[in-house]
Order: C-alpha cells, then structure tokens, then sequence
C-alpha cells in the first residue's frame, strides 16, 4: 500500500479508487444531513488527507472504506457542530487529529507556497518527500538524483537550513509569513 | 559536513526525541552555555510545521486534480450522474 504512494502517479490512481469507493456513502450521508455537494466534496478531500498522512506513518488500515467514512463523518459533524454553536461534547479524544487538521484549513490562507519557493521548488519537494510523504533516504537520493543516500542527506539538512532560515524571529507564526 | 549542517542533524534527533542518552544530555549542556540554542530548535521546528504546511498544500492540489477529473471528464459520467442524484430534493 505504501508503495503506491510514493510516486504522484500512484497517489492519483489511489485517490480515484477511493473516490469510486467511498465518496458514494459519504455524500449520501452528507446530503441526508442537510448538506450540499460542495460540503461533501470538502469533506472527502480533508478525509483523504488525513487517511494519507496515516497510512505514509506506517498505520494499518484493513478497511478503507469504512476508516474513510468515519473521518468523514467526523469532519461533517464538527461543522454541523461548529454551524449550530452547539456546545462540546465529553468525547473529543477521537475528534482531536480530525479537529487539528480541519483547524489547520481553516487557519491558513494559501500564501504558502510563494513564500516557502524562495527556498528553491526543489529543495521543497525534496524536504516534502522526506518529511511529509516520508520517503526513506534511499529513495531521496534516488528520486532526486544523488549518487549516494550521504550526499543526499547532506543536502537536504542544506535545504532544511534555508527554510529555516527564513524563521526570523522565534514570534513569528505561520499567519506572519502569509500575510 | 560542515558545522552548522551537524548541528541541524543534531537538533533534528533532539527534537525528534531519538538522540542517544550521551546526546542528549550535551545537548541540554549545550542549551545552557549556549543562550541561542532554544531559539534554534525553536526556529527549526517551525521550519517543519512550514514543511508540513507545504506537503499538505501539494498533497491538496493532488486530490483536486482527481476530483475535478471526476467531475468533468466524460469517462467519469456515470460515477458523476450517481452523486448529482443524491442530491436532488
């Protein structure tokens, strides 16, 4: 499962499987709730990301289907919740990656990448590769053209010192480089 | 490696918590000598939230890409006319 992952192609026929097979059930339940397409089509894309980031950690999941739905679920209910100003419940233990990732979006404008390109494009990629699609060293090096997992390395603390870099003052927050 | 590349490497398995016992605690030496280091490891964990930020942003472009192919490519008609259909009141 990873595997297919790893390359951009591979994510794109992923993701469409999971379109296929699960988008069916979760715009049916957004709709009976009330919602429109476009809550359904939001709703399935932060699923998918979160199912993604998951899975890339390593986390095993048998049933995509039914992991996929239920982080939707989860997601529509937050809105409905947050849309009604109904109070907390007790249970936000289960809640709580769901509701740090859906608060990421709704905290951050899409400045980002303007801003972060000044590292260089591939430089970005490559650090992304490693710490986000979480890509073995190996596999940098390969992707990225190093003769060895050792020049790769090298090189992508050099990329990590340049985003760093650009971290000016321990204050500053994300929302300070994006607007 | 040149010096501050070692101490980014450093930092990184510190901050991942993996460094060795002996690691760690010349790195908590260092952190009292050295008045910057807090603000350092402050600067590089913020370097990985904005690489984060990054790999979500790109990672989102991807899924649209897959649904807007969906949602408009004629070979997809029938997955298409399945879901404007739940929606009909």
């Amino acid at each position: 499962m990873r595997n297919i992952l790893k390359t951009r192609k591979g994510r794109e026929e992923f993701f469409l499987k999971m379109y296929y097979e699960s988008f069916p059930s979760v715009a049916r339940y957004v709709s009976r709730r009330g919602g429109s397409m476009e809550d359904a089509k939001d709703v399935f894309q932060e699923s998918l990301m979160i199912y993604y980031e998951q899975l890339v950690a390593g986390k095993k999941v048998h049933e995509h289907e039914g992991y996929l739905f239920g982080v939707a679920r989860h997601l529509w209910y937050k809105r409905f919740r947050e849309a009604s100003s109904l109070p907390l419940v007790a249970d936000e233990s289960a809640l709580s990656q769901v509701t740090d990732s859906e608060q990421d979006k709704a905290d951050k404008p899409l400045h980002l990448l303007s801003f972060l390109q000044s590292a260089g494009e591939k430089c970005m990629e490559m650090l992304r590769s490693f710490y986000y699609d979480r890509l073995s060293m190996d596999e940098v090096a390969h992707r990225y053209g190093y003769r060895t997992t050792r020049s790769a390395t090298v090189q992508k603390f050099k990329c990590l010192e340049k985003v760093r870099a650009q971290v000016k003052d321990k204050s500053l927050t994300y929302e300070d480089f994006t607007t | 490696m040149r010096t501050s590349l070692r101490e980014i490497r450093e930092l990184e398995r510190f901050i991942q918590g993996i460094s060795l016992p002996e690691e760690r605690l010349l790195m908590e030496a260092k952190m009292q000598l050295d008045t910057s280091m807090p603000q350092k490891i402050n600067r590089q964990k913020m370097a990985y939230q904005l690489v984060r930020d990054y790999g979500r942003e790109k990672l989102r472009e991807e899924i649209r890409n897959v649904e807007h192919e969906l949602f408009e490519a004629p070979r997809h008609q029938g997955f298409r006319k399945r879901i404007v259909n739940l929606f009909k009141r």
